[in-house]
């Protein structure tokens, strides 16, 4: 491998970040998205697409995919504030929001963030057999790996804002009724993921993002939606020069979401989020820089980490959308093909990482100058007109019908990890052998 | 409060105490903290050195190339690389139409040609389509790279490449290189598809040399095609074992296999040996159509 062939794909990869950066503005857009859009036009214009050499193209959605994760943290974490009524199931960098403190929590999500990257550019190559072991080792345990997952999340349900009520039956139906309705979320997100895996109704042009609409609907635009109705306010912002951390909250947060991360990206259908909520118990992390610093690390290690895995020699492993749409013109073959990719990660994140202080300063500027509604307003039209685009009428439809089921943890402030069904449980079941039989007795088949 | 008497959190912003150790607003600790400067510089420094190192590494790799007289059942279902010289590649259709594609390989500088030093590389599916898609393609005496996977036992010996597997070009064959080489002079044995029909116990068993034959058909699904004597054309031979790529009907050919009878079918037939150059020779004159 030549020199001027690698400065051309670290180039390449940098200006995936530059991509990366103008779209992570964007509240409740996903870089998968990003990149199904970007192959879109790929297909659209495909003798120019098959003239370029596929590792430049494979480098520059990894620079998106490094960008996107380390910077868009930023958008969520200054345009999307909750109100008043969520404070039970606040997340501890809202409340760092709220007190002034989002250029903080967007640091410390930072060095979760950099922790992860030097674990995957400095580690991984030295663990490609111990990571192919675990990959074999796993597989035939995925199905219930899932469903205790799966049954973790439902027995960790539990009554908030209860006991304001004046009398038991109040309370009592409180308590009930705000369960009732997080045991629903998943049964209906349950329902709806069997549906879209065996039945997609996405035209067949489309059909490598059938999940897309879907993904929209239950997390985007649900959110971004009660982020247009939503009464609070953001407080100014304060750029702290400094962090106030540890070197535990640092050693813990970053082993938290590195467990969680490992176990996200080697675990088809498990997201960050509930394996998160499963390692901060396994490493018994505490406290909110841990659990922020933990997030920043699970959340890089998942989206680059499991990319990194499909150009591992000897794992070559297809998980996350950006692998899926990688693969669809890309095949990795050498040792000096994963050497380049260890690389651009480093390369890229290292910029990333350089950008993000500048790139939190921006948006905490926006937020004083800009009505984060209107912001919210644009973000859902730009994700409904995403979504026509790529999916057509049908998959518009489609994440109506999510976005509705997304609103009901919104509305009875319940935690939305049970949205998360739409994903776990059909994988679950058709690693198990019974999802064709499960979708025949729904009628799905 | 004055500049003096007080103190500004660095979290939030907000005023306190000038002696106060945490914020009353926001909760945090003011007194030990660490730099964003420092901290990130840090971990943005270390980042680059590693990207630096990826890059060297990905510069100065060189692959680990097995010798082909060492792929042996020992290393069986090993994924492996080989530099080779090809000999011979050639084209047939699987039962449902599909393509596969076998490339005959030689170790790239063994004067020894015995068949511990050459093996088959075989593509089916995907990297078939992918292989003849190439339009540089590869041909005898091309040097070349393959990453495949190895499948040896007590009577076989092959790389298979699959996904994730490929086959470079690494230097371009010349031409005296990519030219097939002629049956030797002293060929003994020497025998037409008659005499050989006439008498078959007589070379049963037995390498014959056919100088001059016809070819009459070339199977699509097998490595067969049949031969005759020029003009004689109701007496037939299958010839097995030699993939007929470049043979069509009505081309001259020698011949060198093993006279054998295919008890199976009921039938005398020449075999030919895996992997031998000078098993067919098509002769430069074409007779007829």
């Amino acid at each position: 491998m030549d020199s001027a062939y690698i400065v051309a794909c670290c180039l390449i990869a940098l200006a995936g970040v530059g991509i990366a950066a103008v779209f992570s503005i964007i509240p409740g857009l996903h870089i998968y998205n990003v990149i199904a859009f970007t192959m879109l036009i790929a297909f659209a214009f495909i003798d120019i697409f098959k003239s370029l050499d596929p590792m430049f193209t494979t480098c520059f959605i990894m620079g998106m995919v490094v960008g996107f994760s380390v910077l868009f943290t930023v958008s969520s974490q200054f345009f999307q504030p909750c109100d008043e009524s969520f404070r039970s199931v606040m997340l501890p960098h809202e409340r760092f929001l709220f007190e002034g403190r989002g250029y903080e929590a967007i640091m410390l999500g930072g060095v979760g963030s950099m922790v992860a990257l030097l674990f995957i550019a400095g580690l991984f190559p030295f663990l490609t057999y111990p990571i192919g072991l675990l990959r074999e080792l796993l597989r035939p345990h995925i199905y219930w790996i899932l469903g205790l997952v799966i049954a973790f999340v439902l027995i960790s349900e539990w009554p908030k804002d209860h006991g304001v009520g004046q009398t038991v039956w109040q309370r009592m139906a409180d308590g009930w009724g705000q369960m009732g309705m997080g045991l629903f979320t998943f049964i209906a997100a349950s329902i709806l993921g069997i549906f879209i895996f065996c039945n997609t109704i996405i035209p067949v042009q489309s059909a490598f993002q059938s999940l897309m609409p879907v993904f929209i609907g239950l997390f985007a635009l649900s959110s971004q939606i009660m982020t247009v109705i939503t009464k609070a306010t953001i407080p100014p912002q304060h750029i702290a020069p400094s962090l106030e951390m540890a070197s535990h909250d640092v050693a813990r947060g970053s082993m938290t979401g590195l467990v969680a991360g490992m176990f996200s990206c080697l675990t088809p259908g498990l997201t960050p989020g509930p394996a998160l909520l499963m390692s901060a118990h396994a490493t018994a992390s505490s406290g909110e820089k841990q659990f922020i610093i933990g997030g920043g690390a699970a959340r890089v290690l998942y989206y680059i980490g499991a990319l990194v895995l499909f150009f591992m020699p000897d794992v070559y492993m297809r998980r996350g959308g950006a692998a899926i749409n990688i693969s669809l013109f890309f095949v990795p073959e050498t040792v000096e093909q994963y050497y380049l990719i260890s690389g651009v990660i480093a390369l890229t994140g290292a910029v990333s990482l350089l950008m993000l202080p500048v790139y939190a300063r921006l948006c905490a500027g926006i937020t004083r100058r800009v009505d984060f509604r209107w912001i919210s307003g644009g973000s859902v039209v730009l994700l409904t007109v995403m979504v026509a685009a790529i999916t057509g009428w049908r998959g518009v439809v489609l994440m109506l019908v999510a976005t509705a089921l997304g609103l009901v943890p919104n509305v009875w402030h319940t935690r939305r990890i049970p949205l998360l069904a739409v994903l776990m449980v059909p994988v679950s079941l058709n690693m198990a052998g019974v999802g064709d039989k499960v979708a025949a007795w729904l009628g799905f088949r | 409060m004055t500049e003096t008497d007080h103190s500004i959190c660095p979290s939030c912003g907000k005023p306190n105490p000038a002696d106060a150790k945490i914020c009353r607003f926001c909760t945090a600790g003011m007194k030990k903290r660490v730099s964003v400067v420092a901290f990130f510089g840090v971990g943005i420094f270390l980042l680059l050195i590693v990207a630096i190192a990826h890059f060297s590494a990905a510069i100065r790799y060189r692959p680990n190339y097995i010798a082909i007289h060492h792929l042996t059942a020992a290393r069986n279902f090993d994924r492996v690389r080989v530099l080779g010289r090809v000999e011979n590649v050639s084209v047939t259709r699987g039962p449902y139409g599909s393509k596969k594609v076998r490339i005959g390989l030689a170790a790239a500088n063994a004067s020894d040609r015995s068949p511990e030093h050459r093996i088959s590389v075989r593509l089916e599916g995907e990297p078939a389509l992918e292989f003849l898609a190439k339009e540089n393609a590869i041909a005898r005496g091309d040097l070349i790279e393959v990453a495949a996977s190895l499948y040896a036992g007590e009577n076989y010996r092959h790389l298979s490449v699959g996904g994730a597997q490929f086959i470079q070009l690494k230097e371009k064959g010349t031409e005296e290189a990519s030219r097939p080489e002629t049956p030797r002079a002293d060929d003994s044995n020497r025998v037409s598809v008659r005499e050989l029909l006439e008498q078959p116990g007589a070379y049963s068993n037995r390498v014959v040399f056919v100088p001059k034959a016809l070819v009459l058909n070339v199977s699509t699904s097998w490595p067969s095609f049949q031969i005759a004597d020029p003009g004689e054309t109701n007496r037939s031979l299958i010839v097995f074992g030699y993939e007929p790529n470049n043979l069509r009907p009505g081309l001259m050919v020698s011949i060198r296999g093993r006279f054998e009878f295919y008890a199976k079918k009921g039938y005398w037939e020449i075999t030919t040996r895996r992997g031998d150059r000078r098993a067919v020779w098509v002769h430069k004159e074409k007779t007829s159509e």
